[in-house]
Order: C-alpha cells, then structure tokens, then sequence
C-alpha cells in the first residue's frame, strides 16, 4: 500500500490526529508502522514519556529499547540496529541529541545508515523548561551533513504524514524536528506531503514567505494582515523539507515575487534561512530578511509569550516584512 | 588450526604492517603490531563468520581503535580479500584508507573517531536478538585502553549488560599507551578489571601474545551467558625493537622497509 492511500484511508482519525499534539501524532505514527514493520526498532535515552515513544514500548517491547541517559549511544546504538538490517528510530530531544553531533557525522551519515533521528521538543516547544532546552541550533547542524535529510513539520498532520513518508519511502538517514504539543493547524488531511517538495499554502505575487514548524501558522495570519492592512499579496509556502530543498518552487516563487522572507524557529544563521539564501545567491539573488529566533530563549508559560519576546508573533511579523516590503519593493 | 601456523600467519601479518609504515610515516605501527595477535587469533584461531544470509547470521568485527587499521588490512589479504600490492596504497588518494571504511572489502563498520565501536556492537548484538541468532553468532569489538577515557565506552558497556548482550565480546589491547603516552600518566584508568566487572561484565584476562591464551579467553568469551570482556595485555609496537622498547606509535619509513621483506 503506497503512503497516500494508507493515510488517506480514514478522514476521521487524520481529523483526530490534526487536533492532537505534535508528540502524540509522532508516537501514534510509530505504532501504526510497528504493526506492519517487524523491522522497525524504536530507542530512546530516558525519555520515552516525554517523546511519546513509550507508546510503541507497550505495544512493541521486544522492539523498543531505552539506553538511559546516554545520548551518544543511543545514536550508535541505532547505527548498530541499523548495520544489522533492522530499522531504527531513535528518540530523544533535539538538544540533547545535539550532544551525538558527531556520531551522527562519522557514523550515521558517513555510513548513509538508514537510521531515523527523532528530534522532538525543538525550538521554543518546551517552553517552561528553558534555554538549555531550546534547541535553536539543531537543524544548522543537521542539514550541514552531506547525506542526512532534514524535515520540520508545520503541525501535528504533517508530522504524521512525515512519520510515514520518512519510514515508507525513504531508506537513508533523517532528522525529523518536531516540536513538543504546541500545534495550531496549518495543513489539511488532504494536504500533500512530499520528501522535498515544498507547499504553498497561500498564493501571491507582492512577496513570498518561505517557513518551516509552527511559526507557519503566524506567518499566514502575518500575510492576511498585510492583504487587508496593505492590499499586499503575499504568498506562503511550507518548506517541511529543508535539505533536500524544493530548489525548483523556491527559485521560482523568487522570481515571481522578487521578495523572499524566510520564518522559522531557530535562528535564521544556518537554518532554512540560511539555506534559501544559499540557494538564491547562487540561482536568482533576491532581497532577504530572515526572521527567527533572536538568542537563547528562557523560561515562559507559553510559546506564545516566547514568540512575542522574540518578534515572532502574527503582528510582529507583519510589520518586519512591511518595513522590508518598503525598502525594496520596486513599486 | 595448530598454533604454530598462528605465529608464521601473525609474522606475515607483521611484515605486511611494515610494508605499509614503510609507505607512509603516518601509518600507525606501533598500535597495529599490538593488535596483531588478537586479529589472528580472532580471525584464524576461532574463526569470523564474514557472510550470511541476513545481516544477523554472520559475525561482526569492529576495530573500535581504527587508527590500526593497518594490522585489520594485512589480515585481509591473508583472507585474500585484499590483494597484497593493495597494501602500498595505504592513504594514497584512490588507495586504502587511513581508517576503517566500510566500502572496503572485508571491513565491516568505518570508525576511526574513538570510542562508538562498543555502541554499534551492542546495536548489532541486539538485532541478532531480535532474529534469534544471539549466542550463535559473535560481535567483536576491539578497543584500546587510552579509548577506554571515551565516556560514551561506558554509557555502552551499560547499556549490554543491562540488556545482557550474549553476544557482545569487547576486547581491549591493554598495551599501556596511548596518543601522548603511558596511559597511566595522561589519564590514570584504575582498575581495568575492577572497572568492567562492577557493572556486571564477565572479565577475562589474558596475555596478548600467547595464542594459547587468547584462544582460551576468546572461547570462554564466546560460552558466557552474558557480555564478556578480554583484557588482553600487549605491547606497543610487539614485534618491533625500537617501538617495543619506546611503546612508540610511529616508525621511520626508511627503517620499516629493512624489516618488511
Ligand atoms: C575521538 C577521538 N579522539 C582522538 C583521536 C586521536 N587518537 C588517535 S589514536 C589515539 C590514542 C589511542 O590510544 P589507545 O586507545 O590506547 O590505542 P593504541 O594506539 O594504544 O592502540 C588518539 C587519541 C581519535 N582518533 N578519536
């Protein structure tokens, strides 16, 4: 059974999955795959509450394994799974998994190993936890890697769909960047998920705003302020897939537009900003401001209250891409 | 295979490992000369299944401690799966490569960054769980005793005997030095045997250079129920006066050539 007609198969569960958290959605998909896959391994360090894994642990606990504390031999771990022909998902958060930067380097990606990296509560996600669990760096580090594919889904769908998409149709290494449960919906159960292939959520010509995570969200109610404040159209596209990049949408909506702002949760220095910059300074150079996070982040009650700190709310957005619209726009 | 075929197949060994340090001065010949025994042993004494039908029904080597890579390349071609003019194109650029790489024929798993050879071994040891194979085929990891100052050894050596890894034999090349020196005086170790045996390893403790030794600690490595460990004490540079009497890592290319022949 091919993905799409797999998840296409029940509306109301994708219903139910859209409005569920970002973890849940992920620990769902694992145990719907670990029922078809006996291959499918699945490890954590300590944190199988937290990352939702302990869901396929129950049903599967021949299957999973938790290696405690040691996120460096997690990752090897999964190598060794991997190597051996099974097919390892391994858990942790995007932080601490940081700490296995370099095994991940030298023996996941150098190998091309088919190992899975589930990298939850990344960005402002875990927002009362503070900075030293805020992973605003992690995917500069993972899309560095030559052979590693780095997702970062808008919303707790999409991370479904990437589950699935990642485990079905892809056999190689990947990071798959999630968030805790914060999730307003951004996609639809009909809303495609193709490895690599960009979506545009909304059409426009003035200016494109590339994204990638939850800020989605914000950017969206960002452009529709602009249209009614501005009459500005601006287009938004979902880049879940930041390497390998949707080069042939992204050259083109910056052609079409002749405005690129990128929004994500991380900073934008060797994140999806930096990558579309990259790629545009080589294929079609274009004025770029790129909005992410502004330093380390701190404890808060919510996400929100970190977005506002860090000018990333809907309204804050809205007013950096209208300066930007001002100082380049051409009309 | 009687033990004295062992020592012509380990002088061979040796020669070949000179052969390639009179190619390149980098070569590490003091740590590859100290492993030798333990690769023969290993691979003509007791035996390394090197194919299967799936991936758990073979056995593995890792060379944890990849920088002797050189000592793992001269018994491939005693295998034949390297052809002996290879070994001249050690780290040339379309040649052998420093470290272990795994699109080498006869090389099971890269490494080369010390210290994730135990991890992926317990890995690899944990599918053949998951396949039944456990206890019948063999993972062989091989570390040095400098490696030993890695964390990450020990979140591993944890993580097997938690899970009681039948089939995980860890094997360290007790040869007393490390990159800058005696291991005692960059980082003392305590006690090695003291050290694995309080987290639950099975230790085994035997000379390096013995074959009656090693193949002794290897079988009773391979029957125990459980994760074993082969402190095997060696010398640096074994074979070798000049590297022997230093525990030196490197020798001049000019002096192994005499020896190489
Ligand atoms: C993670 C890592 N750090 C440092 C090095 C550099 N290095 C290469 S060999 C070596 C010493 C290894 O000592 P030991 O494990 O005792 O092996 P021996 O050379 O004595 O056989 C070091 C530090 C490395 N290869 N990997």
């Amino acid at each position: 059974m091919s993905t799409q007609s797999m998840l296409s198969s029940s509306r109301s569960r994708l219903e139910e999955i859209a409005r569920d958290t970002m973890r849940n959605a992920v620990g769902r998909a694992l145990v719907e795959l670990g029922e078809q896959d006996r291959d499918m391994v699945v490890l954590t360090a300590d944190v199988a509450r937290s990352t939702r894994t302990y869901m396929f642990g129950e049903r599967f606990p021949e299957r999973f394994v938790n290696v405690g504390i040691s996120e460096q031999d997690l990752v090897d771990f999964a190598a060794g799974l991997a190597l051996a022909g099974k097919r390892p998902w391994a858990a942790a958060f995007a932080m601490f998994m940081m700490r296995a930067w370099e095994q991940i380097r030298n023996t996941i990606d150098r190998m091309r190993l088919d190992v899975k990296l589930l990298a939850t509560h990344s960005g402002f996600s875990d927002h009362g936890d503070g900075a030293s669990h805020q992973s605003l760096e992690d995917i500069a580090l993972m899309r560095v890697l030559h052979n590693m594919v780095v997702v970062v889904p808008a919303d707790s769908l999409e991370a479904y769909k990437a589950v699935y998409t990642l485990h079905l149709e892809y056999r190689g290494p990947a990071y798959l960047r999630i968030g805790r449960d914060y999730s307003p919906r951004v996609t639809d159960p009909d809303t495609p998920f193709r490895l690599g292939r960009a979506n545009i959520l909304r059409d426009g010509e003035d200016l494109v705003i590339f994204g990638c995570g939850p800020l989605l969200y914000n950017a969206l109610k960002a452009a529709e302020l602009l249209e009614k404040e501005a009459g500005l159209k601006i287009a938004v596209a979902d880049v879940h897939t930041v390497k390998p990049l949707d080069r042939e949408t992204i050259v083109r909506y910056a052609s079409k537009t002749g405005l690129v702002v990128t929004v994500e949760e991380h900073y934008p220095r060797g994140g999806l900003g930096g990558a579309i910059a990259e790629l545009l300074a080589e294929e079609r150079p274009t004025p770029m401001l790129l909005i992410g996070a502004r330093g380390y982040g701190h404890s808060a009650r919510s996400v929100e209250d970190l977005y506002e700190r860090h000018c990333l709310t809907a309204e804050c957005i809205a007013r950096r891409v209208r300066e930007f619209y001002g100082k380049w726009s051409r009309r | 295979m009687r033990i004295e075929e062992l020592r012509s197949i380990a002088s061979r060994v040796r020669k070949r490992i000179l052969r390639m340090a009179a190619r390149d001065k980098s070569v590490h010949a003091g740590a590859s000369l100290s492993v030798t025994d333990i690769l023969v042993a290993l691979y003509f004494g007791i035996g390394v299944k090197m194919d299967g039908k799936k991936p758990t029904e073979r056995d593995w080597v890792i060379l944890s401690k990849g920088h002797a890579v050189p000592a793992l390349y001269a018994v491939l071609a005693e295998l034949g799966l390297l052809r002996e003019e290879e070994l001249d194109t050690i780290r040339d650029i379309d040649g052998l490569e420093g470290h272990p790489d795994y699109r080498t024929p006869g090389v099971d798993v890269s490494t080369g960054s010390l210290g994730q050879g135990l991890s992926i071994g317990a890995g690899i040891a944990y599918a053949m769980r998951l396949d039944g194979t456990e206890g019948r085929n063999f993972v062989y990891v091989i570390l040095g005793d400098g490696e030993l100052d890695e964390g990450q050894v020990w979140e591993a050596a944890t993580t097997a005997t938690h899970l009681r890894l039948k089939s995980l034999v860890a094997i360290v090349d007790v040869n007393g030095f490390q990159l800058d020196g005696p291991t005692d005086r960059i980082k003392s170790k305590g006690s090695l045997a003291a050290r694995w045996s309080s987290i639950g390893w099975h230790v085994i403790e035997a000379d390096g250079h013995s074959f009656r030794s090693l193949l002794s600690a290897l079988e009773e490595a391979r029957s125990y129920p459980g994760p074993a460990v082969i402190l095997a004490y060696t010398r640096r540079g074994r074979g070798l006066g000049l590297l022997e009497r230093t525990g030196g890592q490197h020798v001049d290319p000019e002096y192994a050539k005499q020896f190489s022949e």
